[in-house]
């Protein structure tokens, strides 16, 4: 009978709980590191952007005369609206408020603190409501870009005048319209409302969002059909051998091609060859879901896999056929697995911007787009052009986009979470 | 005695590996046969090529000729869907679809567009329960999910399925292995008062329930049929050596 080893195991496992707890604190560092960074990046953007969800405004009064509007009859003339030289009606009140601004220099100087686009918005504004023709109005005008940047503190005033946007006279003036009450911050509804535009002030994100939501939606018919019908074909109709392992590493290789070939690839193919449209969200929603494809048929291939193969035996044995057994019982409970992976991949998608670069999705669009075939530019890409922009006030609004994606992206993940958690529960 | 189904000089390939080694059996309408051997001697995969489920395996190969009356199954122009539909299976582990149980019993009707009346689909939904003895159980709730029911009641739920086509034969892979003793009793007498209608296969792997509900019993050892005979006759006088040893337990 030999001696029992308790003692000499107790000693060993002194030395290797510490080792565990060594391993313990080590991943944990790891973690707070990751997540530190994360939170400094979050942080970062969210200093630089949240500021673009105000917008200043300064307050003036302007008398747009009836005959800048209306003809002889008293009806809305197209050639009267046309002719009033709008912008100087908001020039001639701005310079009201600024009496000792003498000469063309200093004249100039004053008509710089409000937008460039104040004339056309007092124009819309008077054409929706034609009874403040005539009389004294006070309206909210957009300051420019320069001033705002000035009054939410973004602009280094330690710069010699003659290197800065604005001179010392015009940041007076500007102090002197907060001091009367006549310069304000409001919320910048615009930003949400408009497309790109060449005034940072009149720049909004909604033509890249509905843009970038028109190329999902294409990507997500295209891809989803496509990639669940390869994974089924794959898994239950291919039959084993060279042409089969050859499809499977070249999809794998797919899902491992830098998502600028798919760019370049779209644009030989769909918009020179076939003469599609270009910078329009169906062919950059049909580049992205050549992207997706792959993530979705490999993660489609794995949920199939993962249906237990007592279901399709059933079903075959009663004399289902293959596609019966496939569409039946095996597609439906792979779904939520299927669902995961479309939602990783079209997230990976959305995030995507080089791609779309060469179908022409860069392009500066003012409008919203209306149709898939209209030019438009996407999120990613919108933010590329922002933040190559030489405006302060873009990369305000670069940064708040920023956030604006990766909230989107941090729903669709969770979106994904939630999806596998509901998927694991059931099985 | 007719013989339902005949199988000659049946050979099956797992790639390289021999499984299947020149099976010759006959199963006789209306009676239950019993597959028996150890794990691994090749019963189940007999089974499986009864209706060319094998089919489905990859690098599975299957040579020789199995007769259904006096029509080759593995003929170059029979198609082994109908094949399954003659044929009905029930395997070792229950596997009601996620479904109603009316559906479940509905699906074969369904599939292959035995009927186009919902009246008539209930009759032999009905039909099937009544069959495998279940209708009183689950009258009242055969919109509620399949899988809720116990794992004997599951297994009878897949008895029912497989009889709602009207199959000739039934297969059935260890049926009770996963089931209660008393649960198996009820299959056992459940499949008793189905031979005198369908011709049963069953593979199992308890000699007791063999002795109890079989006819013919067929001994299947390393790939090959070693004996078959009236399972009286296998489980008191075997003529083969190997048989003895496994009723007797001393291997397997």
């Amino acid at each position: 009978m030999r001696q029992h080893y308790t003692a000499i195991i107790a000693k060993s496992l002194q030395a290797r709980h510490r080792r565990e707890r060594g391993l313990k604190y080590l991943g944990l560092i790891s973690i707070l590191f990751g997540f530190a960074f994360l939170l400094i990046l979050l942080g970062n953007i969210a200093s630089n952007g949240l500021s673009a969800l105000w917008q200043s405004h300064i307050q003036l009064e302007v008398t747009v005369p009836a005959d800048a509007v209306l003809d002889e009859h008293g009806a809305i003339s197209e050639d009267m609206v046309f002719e009033t030289n709008w912008n100087g009606i908001v020039q001639k009140s701005l310079r009201t408020e600024f009496p000792d601004a003498k000469g063309m220099r200093a004249r100039r100087a004053v008509g710089k603190l409000v937008s460039a686009n104040a004339g056309f918005w007092l124009k819309e504004k008077i054409l929706a409501n034609p009874e403040l023709l005539d009389s004294p109005q006070k309206f909210w005008f957009k300051t420019s870009d320069e001033v705002d940047q000035y009054i939410k503190g973004h602009m280094d005033i330690s710069v010699p005048e003659s290197d800065r946007r604005l001179s010392d006279q015009q940041l007076a003036w500007a102090d002197t319209l907060v001091e009367q009450g006549l310069l304000e911050r409001h919320f910048n509804t615009t930003f949400f409302t408009q497309a790109d535009s060449r005034e940072p002030e009149s720049a909004g994100i909604l033509g890249a969002v509905v843009g970038s939501a028109m190329a999902m939606l294409v990507t997500l018919v295209l891809a989803l059909p496509l990639a669940v019908m390869s994974a089924i074909y794959l898994e239950y109709f291919a039959k084993p051998g060279r042409m089969t392992d050859f499809i499977e590493v070249n999809i794998n290789n797919l899902a491992a091609v830098p998502s600028i070939v798919f760019g370049l690839l779209g644009l030989t193919v769909f918009l020179n060859f076939f003469n599609m449209p270009r910078s329009a969200p169906l062919v950059g929603g049909m580049v992205l879901s050549l992207m997706t494809l792959p993530t979705i048929i490999i993660a489609a291939r794995a949920s199939i896999r993962a249906v237990p193969p007592s279901i399709r035996d059933a079903a075959l044995g009663l004399g289902a056929s293959k596609m019966q057994a496939a569409l039946d019982h095996v597609l439906p409970m792979a779904m939520p697995g299927i669902l995961t992976g479309t939602i990783i991949g079209m997230a990976q998608a959305l995030g995507e911007s080089a791609p779309l670069l060469m179908i022409g999705m860069v392009a500066f669009v003012v409008d919203v787009p209306a149709a898939i075939t209209d030019p438009a530019t996407a999120l990613p890409v919108q933010i590329y052009i922002w933040s190559d922009s030489a405006e302060r006030a873009f990369y305000e609004k670069a940064s708040l986009a920023i956030l604006f994606l990766v909230a989107f992206l941090i729903l669709m993940n969770m979106a994904a979470v939630l999806l596998r958690r509901r998927f694991e529960r059931h099985h | 005695m007719q013989n339902k189904m005949t199988a000659r000089n049946v050979e099956v390939h797992y790639g390289d590996k021999m499984a299947l080694d020149g099976i010759n059996l006959d199963i006789p309408q209306h009676q239950i046969l019993a597959l028996i051997g150890a794990s691994g001697c090749g019963k189940s995969t007999f089974l499986r090529c009864l209706n060319r489920m094998n089919d489905e395996i990859s690098g599975c190969r299957v040579s020789g000729e199995i007769f259904l009356d006096d029509e080759n199954i593995y003929a170059p122009k029979i198609d082994p869907v109908l094949v399954r539909a003659r044929i009905g299976m029930v395997f070792q582990k229950p596997n009601p679809f996620p479904k109603s149980i009316f559906d479940n019993i509905a699906f074969g009707p369904r599939i292959n567009r035995i009927t186009e009346s919902e009246a008539e689909l209930r009759d032999i939904v009905h039909y099937a329960l009544e069959r495998v003895g279940m209708m009183d159980e689950v009258k009242d709730r055969l919109q509620e999910s399949a899988t809720g029911l116990s794992g004997g009641q599951q297994q009878r739920i897949c008895i029912a399925r497989a009889l709602a086509i009207a199959p000739e034969v039934l297969l059935m892979d260890e049926p009770c292995s996963a089931l209660d003793p008393i649960a198996t009793t009820r299959i056992e007498e459940l499949l008793e008062v189905l031979s005198s209608d369908y011709t049963i296969v069953i593979v199992t792997h308890s000699m007791h329930q063999a002795a109890r509900i079989s006819q013919r019993s067929a001994f299947f050892h390393l790939g090959e049929l070693i004996e078959v005979g009236a399972t009286d006759k296998i489980f008191t006088k075997p003529d083969d050596q190997r048989t003895e040893n496994y009723i007797t337990g001393r291997f397997g």
